[in-house]
């Protein structure tokens, strides 16, 4: 498999809770790339991770995970793959070292040198017992044990929350050190727009339970326009054109899916700006109705 | 599998001193009839919900559902534990016979109609729990292991009394081995198959939850 091959294809995948729907999903995550799975809270990412992960089962759909099928190829497909989960599932009652033995025989890959030094480096002690962790700790320890099979795949759950600005930086650049050979791939679910900012390369943006985009960066910056101008300049039409807006007693804000629209609208009338992830969610996610202030 | 049995018997590593002290308790302190199959059954079945409490506490489902493993394997790996928790259970019966016949000069006695009872109400326990905590989740599984329990428990009080009578009224001789194994365990056996299919059919259709 080479880059820029998809690693995870997801073929019309839905999930139907009583209060949530999760709509049919058909996208790709690429190869070798850090794909950051960004959306409000509610939106849907935890539960296509289960699904993706075999955890939850599809209402309807097809997942294929290195190009073979899950369920079907689980046992083989889920060696390769690392996954941090947004909370610490492991028995608490156990020590880190306890835990180790638990999970370590279920690979084949199993470096016991690599998960030492990951041990070292996050100065966690093996005979630490897990409820004695804090949420940080827990999350390296998570880290830790995804990061020591050699897996080709890392899924992560929301991995930043909860973590310290100095950590989550190494984190950070942990991701980016393990993407380096190309043939790894990262899918990264967060709310947190700026960790994307930083290393992500492709963004599926989800919200109330669709998937809105999903494109690299690039795209989705030359895509998309924030339109900064005067009240009198929003009429049906011009509203019309805008994703979401936010209204002031000053001028209005508001977001635009086509940069070239934007420009021909509103001319040499508005500030046209590049917007950033956190603009993109937040006016997508509020609509038209919009914020008054 | 053996991953996930092995896994089961490591995470109650701390709770087999519990299964001392009942086969103290329930072998020398509470010393009656009842004894053998108190300490065998209620021994295997305190190791289970243990375990599946412990589980249910750290919702680990979602921790054992990341792993390289099957649904198939997960369901297998919980019944095939009940096994091992089992043989726990009888060897821990055994010893308290033999420590009580050769070091306390008050034998408790243990039979092989002792034996296959305890295996009968292991297995029964087990079939019935399972489905239902597969079923209903970890909420209703706290309600259920009271219930199991409190059930399993008046199960071997009450039939440790009318062993005897029940042996008498049979018309073949219920105290040979092969027959006690082909009634009992045979019987439960079957229903514990049944209970597996049972089990693996809602797990498959089931999310893992926390």
């Amino acid at each position: 498999m080479n880059q820029d091959e998809n690693v995870i294809e997801l073929d019309g995948l839905s999930k139907s809770y009583s209060r949530f729907r999760l709509e049919p999903v058909t996208m790709s995550f690429k190869q070798g790339y850090i794909t950051g799975l960004v959306g409000p809270n509610g939106a849907g990412k935890s539960t296509l991770i289960k699904l993706i992960m075999g955890m939850a089962v599809p209402s309807s759909g097809g997942v294929k995970i290195f190009g073979r099928r899950m369920p079907e190829r689980e046992l083989e497909i889920k060696e390769r793959i690392g996954y941090v989960s947004d909370e610490c599932h492991y028995y608490e009652h156990l020590s880190i070292g306890a835990m180790k033995n638990v999970l370590a025989p279920f690979y084949s890959r199993w470096d016991e040198k690599q998960y030492s030094q990951l041990l070292e480096r996050f100065e966690l002690h093996p005979k630490s017992k897990i409820r004695s962790l804090s949420k940080g700790m827990k999350m390296k320890l998570s880290l830790a044990f995804a990061l020591s099979h050699h897996a080709d795949l890392l899924i992560m759950d929301e991995p930043t929350a909860g973590l310290d600005p100095v950590f989550r930086r190494e984190l950070l650049d942990m991701l980016a050190d393990f993407i380096q050979d190309d043939t790894r791939t990262i899918i990264f679910s967060t709310h947190v727009t700026t960790d994307l900012d930083r290393i992500a390369d492709y963004i599926a943006f989800m919200n109330k339970g669709s998937l809105v985009f999903c494109d690299s960066k690039e795209e989705i910056f030359e895509r998309y326009a924030l339109v900064k101008a005067d009240n009198s300049l929003l009429d049906r039409d011009t509203r019309g054109a805008l994703l979401g807006i936010r209204e002031t007693s000053v001028g209005f804000e508001g977001l635009s899916a086509d940069r070239k629209e934007a420009e021909r609208l509103f001319g040499g009338f508005a500030h046209i700006e590049t917007p950033t992830l956190e603009d993109i969610m937040f006016y997508t996610a509020k609509g038209r109705s919009g914020a008054h202030v | 599998m053996f991953n996930l049995i092995r896994k089961d018997m490591l995470v109650v590593r701390f709770y087999y001193l519990f299964i001392v002290l009942y086969a103290v308790f329930f072998g020398f302190v509470m010393n009656n009839e009842a004894s053998t199959v108190l300490v065998g059954a209620l021994s295997a079945i305190m190791l289970v919900m243990f375990s599946v409490n412990l589980e249910t506490k750290s919702k680990s489902v979602l921790f054992i559902g990341s792993l390289p493993v099957r649904r198939k394997q997960i369901v297998q790996a919980k019944y095939a534990v009940v096994i091992v928790f089992l043989i726990i259970g009888l060897f821990m019966s055994l010893l308290v016979h033999l420590v009580s016949l050769y070091a306390l000069n008050n034998p408790v006695e243990w039979t092989w109609m002792q034996a296959s009872l305890t295996t009968g109400i292991v297995l029964l326990f087990s079939s019935l729990f399972f489905p239902v905590y597969y079923w209903l989740g970890d909420r209703a599984a706290q309600v259920i292991s009271f219930l199991a329990i409190f059930l399993a428990v008046s199960v071997v009080v009450g039939m440790s009394g009318v062993i005897n009578k029940i042996t008498l009224q049979l018309p073949f001789d219920i105290s040979s081995p092969a027959a006690v194994l082909s009634v009992i365990v045979g019987g439960a056996l079957l229903l514990f198959l049944a209970s597996y299919w049972l089990s693996l059919s809602i797990f498959r259709k089931k999310d893992m939850a926390g």
